[in-house]
């Protein structure tokens, strides 16, 4: 590819710059001083790779007189055609296009198919003299590899940092010293196994426990054999300890026994019998003592009691005025209400006496009196009154009436029906025309009733000329009833007079009428009950008076006999004091009699018991003397005797009983008092206080033994339970596979930074020779150095002079290491470009260190390398562009 | 003669831990750790199922460096059930753990009889006063045991069946201790009726009959290495017919190790749906055991290669994994390995004429390279204080994971 035309369109101090006349071989650019040689390589750089972002931090030559930022180039390819390359601002490098005679196409990757290897280009194809400085500052090992680098095929990348990115993921894994990853994990893994070793040691332990815990169970046996041993002889000793002083009592009472009287000819159990008869003689003494008082008391009872004799013959008075209380009192209560009865009713029979009639009294009252017969007839006079009136009554009104129908009657005419005539012709002349009908046939039956027909038209009109009759009649009842009127009426008078007869007959009013006679004759009867009334009233009043009369009498008889009494008191009270002495005498005199009775007896009781006493004493002396003693004091004496030596058997007995419960019986009975009677109890508690020092001793150490063993068996549980081993093993194999894993990693990496070594040094030995020669070749021609040398197992370049002394980068000039740069850059070219198509070189200034002599030669050089393909040189040195001239090159003034 | 039935295990490693996960899962730690003992408690069980006339149990019941009480303590309670139910049981001791390694005072119930030793012992089985078998068998009183024990069983002619319960390794088979090393025609020339056998952690069947010689293998898997069903044999012996033996699988936790393809995976929702495909194939086929312990090796090329380099991320993956399958019965444990690269393509870098070609093509000379890297692992795998705790490493998978690394770098960076 070769450039045949710039146009920038804005670019630093460049606005709308054309530069034209670009020709294959070498073109010298010139402009003066500050004429932007720099900037017009940075726009072809720029136009071909892309703008730089701000945040590069670089120069992005910004147009500073105008004009937008970037521009074009026209270039031509190695087979001819033709393309313009343009750039404008925009994301990623800036929007670039590519347009050729039939298309346009766009974007950076398409332009890098033209360019080959774009970084390339950047790092070879076109410098800067201050790029060529750049190289001083770089330590060698760099040097080479962006010299390597460039022809690498590997961009921008740098071999040296990929190594250094490799070896530093290699130095986080593993370093034999410092922290790495498999570092720390071995360290885990250390501490992993000493962990399993101190577990694994559990089944030494384990063993070695067992070993301990049959040692002390075997121990522990024999202590527990020896702890029972003691515990027997302790109580043993305790026994005799806590039975001493039964044991002692035991033998001391053996003894008294043994000195005590004989007293088998004493009842067994006389002072039972001896104390009950005595009893007996005492209860008795006592029982007759208590009788004779109560005797007395009765006695006194007795003679306290007071009775009226004289009272009591008056029983039948008493009884009497008892008998008379109730109805004394009733009188005495009841006099003056019935009097005052008796005068009401009195006042009562004279005003009914003058309701009948003032003229009357009592006695006419008395005298009065209607009969049965009588009542009868005045009820017929009543009866016959009323029918009468009624009668005469309902003659009237049926005279009344029959005037008012008759004036009705009169009004309306008499009405037959007009059909009942016709019916009745009609009839008739049926019956005459069967008559005809019959005889002209000569049928008799038919004749016959025909005539019947005819007798019957003929009665029908007989009983409506009848009918008319009767109306005519109608005069008649009136007549009659005026007479049935005045019959009544003389009737009625008739039965008055026989009335007022009656009445005078019986001296009474004639005026009045049955009814009120019948009346009177009612009052008459009540009056002559209430007088009866009255007679009994004045009978029972009488009566009353009399019984007080009689009552005070009786008690006036009595009241002599009663000391209480006083006849100024009321009656009743007095018949009361009188009851109550009465009464109180008659019980006082039943008692006494029974207190007489009472005493009788209790006096023969008390004999009774003075016997029993003497035959209980006859008993008791021949008790006493049939047990031996002489008088009940000695009978007394031998009893006491007798109680000691019971007591002292029961004592012997009790004791004995403890023992053998304790020690058993016979043999073990025997020794054991046999023990005691030799041995004294201090001697015993000394010997026990030794023996339960022993025995603590030995059970403190059955204690720590049994400790000790639940101590082991846990110990042995607990490592029979411990699963932590297996855990840690997998633990440490889980680690032991991470370790491998890195390992591996660290190798793969490791292996990594072999094969680039190995590429590299393949790259070098196959490729270097190539790029080395042609550098080489430059160099010797401009400086007379004859070999440029990059050992392979080095990272130094060296130039070697015909005498085959050699000289690093830093001892050379810097004009001569310009020149090494400039002639490797060319080698590198060459090299490049013959597996690639040829692009243009572009040089700012880069000869201005030569010296003249290598100035020259590196003209020629360059004329030759310009032959193969375009050069672009930018100066602003005449010399240089003189120079130029002369081989040829194309000037293009800027 | 009357039918003899027993149980023939071997290998038991009760207590000895699961070896190559690098991750635990808590709340599965205790059912990992409990898995071979839980194994042995099958076979006792089936024991008793079965009612069997005798348990032989051919040697390595424990790892005896591992020294661990509870391990022994594990064995004896389900010895005391045997006992309890008038099972004998027949012990022999392996290479794992010589007589030297189990504890002296550990008292074993009645009924279990451990060999001596010193040398071949025999003891009968009665059964209602008749003598059914005689067994025969010989403990390593050490490790290492170089000496032909099988040459020291001498059948006495007694009634009965001879079993001769042996730990060895029989034909020198490769990948084991050539411990108590014999050969087949020792064992056929001893007139035994049936060879029990320990040592080889694989059901083998070396012969069929006269006699039977049989590896029961171990009774559960505890390595990844370890494929296969792991169990125990059921076996009756019959006067005339040959031996039946019917192989019945222990292990309660399945071990499995397969590769997941997650070529092309754009999203992590991708890679999880993958493993979880990958790890319900393989539960269906672990379904008669309680859990399966799964290690994934995610492989393939895919643009999430650098999120699952990065540990953080893998370690949330490995999480979510794990989370998923929480609860699942048979219950799921995962252990994920990342082994996928990134999305260039190897042939075109190949066939480039830059230094990444050159990087390329040098790891075609494989030799000289991995001698390189090897080289380069000695501080670590050869003078590091830790090396013993590694194991060696496969430096072709080595060199390949150093490639990717570099190609990372160099690739994946430049495309950045």
């Amino acid at each position: 590819m070769q450039l045949r035309e710039i146009y920038i369109d804005g670019f630093g101090i460049f606005t709308n710059k054309r530069i034209t006349g670009l020709v294959p071989g070498i073109n010298i650019i010139y402009g003066k001083n500050e004429f932007g040689k720099t900037t017009l390589l940075e726009f072809i750089r720029r136009i071909l790779f892309g703008f730089p972002t701000k945040r590069e931090n670089t120069n992005l030559y910004t147009p500073v007189n105008g004009g937008t930022l970037g521009g074009n180039l026209k270039v031509i390819l190695q087979d001819g055609e033709e393309m313009v390359v343009s750039r404008s601002p925009g994301p990623h490098g800036g929007k670039v296009k590519i347009r050729t005679s039939s298309e346009t196409l766009e974007g950076q990757p398409v332009l890098n198919q033209l360019l080959g290897n774009a970084q390339i280009y950047k790092n070879i194809y076109a410098f800067t003299i201050d790029e060529l400085h750049d190289f001083n500052t770089l330590n060698s090992d760099d040097v080479k590899n962006r010299i390597y680098g460039a022809g690498l095929g590997l961009g921008n990348i740098s071999l040296k940092e990929i190594e250094a990115e490799l070896e530093t993921c290699c130095t986080k894994i593993f370093r034999p010293r410092g922290t790495s990853k498999m570092g720390s994990l071995l360290e885990k893994i250390k501490v992993n196994e000493q962990d399993i070793l101190s577990i694994q040691k559990n089944l030494v332990l384990y063993d070695e426990l067992q070993e301990k815990l049959s040692r002390m169970l075997h121990q522990k046996t024999s202590v527990q054999k020896l702890l029972e041993d003691l515990e027997s002889s302790k109580r043993t000793l305790e026994t005799q300890a806590r039975l001493y002083e039964d044991a002692i009592q035991f033998l001391d009472a053996e003894n008294k026994l043994a000195s005590l009287e004989d007293l088998s000819q004493f009842p067994e159990n006389g002072l039972k019998t001896f104390e009950s008869i005595n009893q007996e003689k005492k209860n008795l003494l006592l029982r007759i003592e208590e009788e004779q008082s109560a005797l007395q008391a009765l006695k006194n009872n007795r003679d306290i009691l007071i009775v009226n004799h004289d009272l009591l013959l008056q029983e039948e008075n008493v009884q009497k005025l008892r008998q008379s209380t109730q109805s004394v009192l009733s009188a005495l209560q009841d006099l003056d209400r019935v009097q005052f009865e008796r005068e009401n009713l009195d006042m009562l029979i004279s005003e009914e006496i003058k309701s009948i009639d003032r003229g009357w009294d009592e006695k006419d009252v008395m005298e009065f009196d209607l009969t049965e017969a009588e009542k009868g007839q005045i009820d017929s006079f009543y009866d016959s009154f009323e029918s009468l009136r009624r009668e005469g009554d309902l003659c009237k009104d049926r005279l009344d009436s029959h005037h008012k129908v008759k004036e009705e009657k009169k009004s309306e005419g008499t009405h037959f029906p007009i059909w009942f005539k016709f019916f009745c012709y009609g009839l008739t002349a049926t019956g005459f025309l069967g008559v005809v009908l019959g005889g002209y046939i000569i049928h008799f039956p038919l004749i016959i009733c025909s005539l019947f027909v005819i007798a019957g038209g003929v009665f029908l009109s007989r009983m409506v000329a009848r009918n008319k009759k009767d109306l005519e009649k109608e005069d008649l009842t009136e007549k009659n009833l005026v007479q049935k009127c005045e019959n009544t009426k003389s009737d009625l008078n008739y039965k008055f007079d026989e009335w007022r007869q009656w009445l005078k007959i019986r001296n009474l009013d004639p005026s009045i009428a049955p009814i009120a006679t019948k009346n009177i004759a009612k009052t008459a009867l009540q009056v002559k009950t209430m007088i009866a009334q009255r007679t009994r009233l004045d009978e029972r009043i009488l009566q009353m008076e009399t019984l007080c009369k009689e009552t005070r009498e009786n008690v006036q008889t009595l009241a002599p006999l009663i000391q209480k009494i006083s006849l100024k008191n009321d009656l009743p009270l007095n018949i009361e004091v009188i009851d109550h002495a009465f009464d109180e005498s008659k019980a006082n005199r039943e008692k006494r009699e029974l207190l007489e009775n009472q005493c009788e007896s209790q006096g023969n009781k008390i004999n009774n018991l003075e016997d029993q006493l003497k035959k209980t004493s006859d008993d008791l002396t021949q008790f006493i003397s049939s047990s031996g003693a002489q008088d009940a004091a000695d009978f007394i004496r031998k009893q006491s005797i007798l109680d000691v030596k019971k007591s002292l058997e029961e004592n012997i007995t009790q004791k004995r009983g403890i023992i053998q419960s304790n020690v058993g019986l016979g043999s073990y009975f025997d020794k054991f008092i046999e023990a005691i009677q030799s041995v004294p109890l201090e001697e015993i508690k000394q010997k026990l206080t030794h023996l339960n020092a022993d025995l603590k001793e030995q059970q403190d150490n059955r204690e720590q033994l049994l400790q000790a063993t639940g101590e082991t068996r846990n110990e042995i549980e607990n490592l029979s339970s411990n699963n932590d081993l297996i855990a840690k093993q997998t633990e440490l194999e889980v680690l032991k596979q991470q370790l491998q894993s890195l390992a591996e990693e660290w190798a793969a990496y490791k292996g990594a930074l072999v094969l680039l070594d190995a590429a590299k040094y393949e790259y070098e030995k196959n490729r270097q020779p190539g790029v080395i020669r042609s550098a080489e070749n430059l160099f010797t021609q401009i400086t007379g150095y004859q070999r440029i040398v990059i050992p392979v197992d080095q990272d130094e370049v060296f130039i070697e002079n015909g005498q085959h002394q050699r000289k690093g980068v830093m001892e050379m000039s810097r004009g001569t290491r310009e020149q090494l740069y400039l002639a490797m850059r060319f080698g590198l070219i060459d090299e490049y470009e013959t597996r690639s198509e040829p692009l243009p070189a572009v040089m700012d200034d880069v000869f201005v260190n030569f010296d003249d002599e290598r100035d020259g030669r590196f003209t020629k050089i360059l004329s030759k390398f310009g032959e193969q393909r375009q050069v672009l040189v930018l100066t602003c040195h005449e010399r240089s562009l003189d120079a130029y001239k002369e081989i040829g090159a194309t000037t293009i003034n800027v | 003669m009357t039918a003899f039935r027993f149980i023939h295990c071997s290998d038991l490693h009760i207590d000895s831990p699961f070896k190559g996960l690098a991750s635990q899962v808590p709340a599965l730690n205790e059912r990992l750790r409990e898995s071979t003992f839980q194994s042995f408690y099958k076979i006792v069980k089936l024991a008793v199922e079965e009612r069997v006339d005798a348990v032989l149990i051919a040697g390595d019941i424990f790892d005896g460096g591992d020294r661990s009480l509870q391990a022994q303590l594990k064995f004896r309670r389900g010895l005391l059930e045997l006992s309890e139910k008038n099972i004998p049981s027949f012990i022999v001791h392996g290479n794992h753990d010589p007589s030297n390694s189990w504890s002296r005072k550990l008292d074993w119930p009645e009924g279990t009889t451990i060999f001596s030793d010193d040398k071949v012992e025999s003891f009968p089985i009665d059964r209602h006063g008749n003598t059914l078998a005689w067994i025969y068998g010989i403990s390593y009183p050490r490790k290492e045991v170089h000496e032909n024990l099988a040459l020291k069983f001498k059948k006495n002619k007694k009634k009965g069946f001879a079993i001769g319960l042996l730990h060895a390794n029989v034909g020198k088979q490769a990948g084991h201790y050539n411990y108590s090393p014999c050969s087949l025609q020792d064992l056929i020339s001893s007139d035994f009726d049936y060879w029990a056998l320990g040592h080889i952690h694989k059901f083998k069947i070396l012969r069929e009959s006269s006699p039977a010689i049989v590896y029961s293998g171990n009774t559960q898997s505890r390595h990844f290495k370890e494929t296969g069903p792991k169990g125990c044999c059921l076996v009756t012996l019959n006067s005339d017919a040959p031996a039946n033996i019917q192989f019945v699988v222990t292990e309660v936790v399945s071990y499995i190790s397969t590769y997941v393809d997650v070529s092309g995976a754009t999203s992590i929702n991708e890679v999880l749906l993958a493993i979880q495909s990958k790890v319900e194939e393989f539960e269906k086929e672990s379904l008669t055991r309680e859990g399966l312990v799964a290690r994934l090796i995610l492989t393939g090329r895919t643009s999430l290669h650098n999120e699952l380099q990065n540990s953080g991320s893998s370690k949330a993956l490995a999480e979510e994994v794990n989370t998923l399958f929480e609860g699942h019965s048979p219950w799921i444990l995962v252990d994920l390995s990342i082994q996928t690269a990134g999305t260039y393509d190897i042939k075109t870098l190949k066939d480039g004429k830059d230094f990444v070609a050159d990087l390329l093509s040098l790891c075609d000379e494989n030799e000289q390279l991995q001698s390189k890297i090897q080289e380069a692992m000695k501080p670590v795998f050869e003078s590091w204080a830790g090396r013993k705790y590694l194991e060696d490493s496969n430096i072709q998978a080595i060199s390949l994971k150093s490639r990717d690394l570099a190609l990372d770098q160099l690739v994946e960076r430049k495309t950045q």
